[in-house]
């Protein structure tokens, strides 16, 4: 026999966990007084306008209005199947990388403020950051690498379980395709963030990347049916020179902390919308 | 006051032309955005350039130009010019004179992946395809050797196990003094 899943609310669950908070504050004398605060919250134009919270729940069009026009809320769908709630099933993989892209932004952001893209600098900003100059540097600089690493493994666990699942058929073809793209992405981040630490390392690692660039058909002066010269092909566009140096290192960086993480965000929402408005791949039982 | 009438050809007309300019302002930009990339000087070292009488390199010495990315082989045969780049994906080889593989002592090893070349850097092991290319040298009239690193050369010698070494095969490849 088939079991039954009782597939639970989130805004109830929401509802009922300020209810709690509520409750076990309203107690005390600070509760009153938070209670107060939040009567008058709860009455500003601002969480009206934001929530439209006010009237009572009580039917499944007014919850349906509420979960639709509140932009937080309808994260979720208005209604989900079941193998949506199951994290067994979707794994939520395409969530962890999403939240590693957040925490990426954050802690590169903040790595900014210290490290500057120029050839006598690079390296020795990258080793004060990593070497306890700043405080929390070691720990931002790894979690920020350590995050990368993580969000091109999540996302290929993420393709791989959206492929076993049939999750890329009709009607989320397109979705399939935004997701490859997202991965592609994700690989050039991780690969234009490589050579930003300006050691050996990575000087090597981006010089083989530099010579598949000219290798490259037509667009690489020494690849099959190349129609450029080594001033004019893929390479030299990429590195802004011959060779790896001071060009190649500006422009790693601006693609690195401005052109890729600005496609991949919108990329992302865009992935996100569709998988709410694009319904389901499996047949609805 | 009299109206203007449009006609359907016309409106037509009208709307391509919006649209084109909308289309050859934006595709102008891309174009220019790309072509952005591409500027008309770098701030590298100049491909040719002049390194010093043949004296300056004895019989039997690699030599390393610093800074140019180049080995001055100096041999009996006469002199090459290594571009000091492996053909396999573009790293810089070392050069270990007291090291010797199947093909005499002296060998090129790349750090990346393992490639290793003999004293003519012509590849003999790891995952180089090809022996390294040559810039061209010649001799200017002021006596000193001039390398054209435009013009470059690429000696198809590849060597194998147990193979006599034939440099007869590189002759072309030589500077000649």
């Amino acid at each position: 026999m088939r079991k039954k899943i009782n597939i639970p609310d989130p805004l109830e669950i929401l509802n009922n966990i300020v209810v709690s908070i509520l409750s076990f504050l309203s107690k005390s004398k600070l509760g009153t007084s938070w209670k107060k605060f939040l009567d008058w919250l709860v009455d500003t134009e601002v969480y009206r306008g934001a929530y439209t919270l006010r009237s009572p729940l009580d039917s499944v069009g007014k919850r349906t209005t509420v979960m639709k026009d509140s932009l937080f809320l309808h994260f979720w769908p208005v209604k989900t199947h079941r193998n949506d709630l199951r994290i067994s099933y979707h794994l939520g993989m395409g969530l962890a990388t999403t939240w590693l892209f957040v925490i990426l932004t954050i802690t590169g952001v903040l790595l900014m403020f210290y490290y500057r893209p120029s050839v006598p600098q690079a390296y020795y900003d990258m080793v004060d950051i990593r070497e306890g100059v700043y405080p929390f540097g070691m720990f931002l600089r790894n979690m920020h690498r350590w995050a990368a690493h993580g969000m091109v493994l999540f996302s290929i666990i993420h393709m791989w379980r959206v492929f076993n699942t049939g999750s890329y058929k009709p009607p989320r073809q397109l979705n399939w395709i935004l997701g490859v793209i997202l991965l592609v992405l994700t690989l050039l981040l991780s690969f234009t963030g490589y050579l930003l630490p300006w050691d050996q390392l990575s000087l090597w690692a981006i010089t083989v990347g530099q010579q598949m660039g000219a290798n490259a058909p037509v667009l690489g002066h020494l690849g099959p049916f190349s129609q450029v010269t080594n001033l004019q092909d893929a390479a030299f566009g990429l590195v802004g020179g011959t060779e790896i140096g001071p060009a190649g290192l500006i422009r790693f960086y601006v693609l690195h902390v401005f052109f890729l993480p600005f496609v991949t965000t919108i990329l992302i929402a865009y992935h996100f919308w569709r998988v709410r408005k694009d319904g389901y791949s499996f047949p609805q039982t | 006051m009299e109206q203007k009438k449009t006609t359907r050809r016309g409106f037509v007309g009208l709307l391509v032309l919006g649209y084109s300019s909308i289309a050859l302002y934006v595709g102008g930009s891309l174009v220019a955005f790309l072509r952005f990339l591409f500027p008309y000087a770098i701030y590298e070292p100049p491909q040719k350039f002049k390194i010093g009488t043949p004296e300056d390199y004895p019989v039997g010495t690699i030599t390393l130009i610093t800074g140019r990315g180049l080995w001055i082989g100096s041999y009996a045969e006469g002199f090459a010019g290594i571009i000091a780049k492996c053909t396999h994906l573009g790293c810089k080889p070392n050069w270990f004179p007291l090291k010797s593989g199947p093909f005499g002592q002296g060998i090129f090893e790349c750090p990346c992946h393992g490639s290793k070349y003999d004293k003519y850097a012509r590849n003999f092991a790891g995952p180089a395809p090809a022996p390294m290319r040559r810039a061209t040298l010649s001799l200017s009239p002021d006596g000193r050797i001039e390398v054209d690193k435009t013009t470059v050369l690429e000696p198809k010698v590849k060597l194998e196990d147990g193979k006599e070494l034939d440099e007869t095969k590189l002759a072309e490849f030589f500077l000649k003094i």
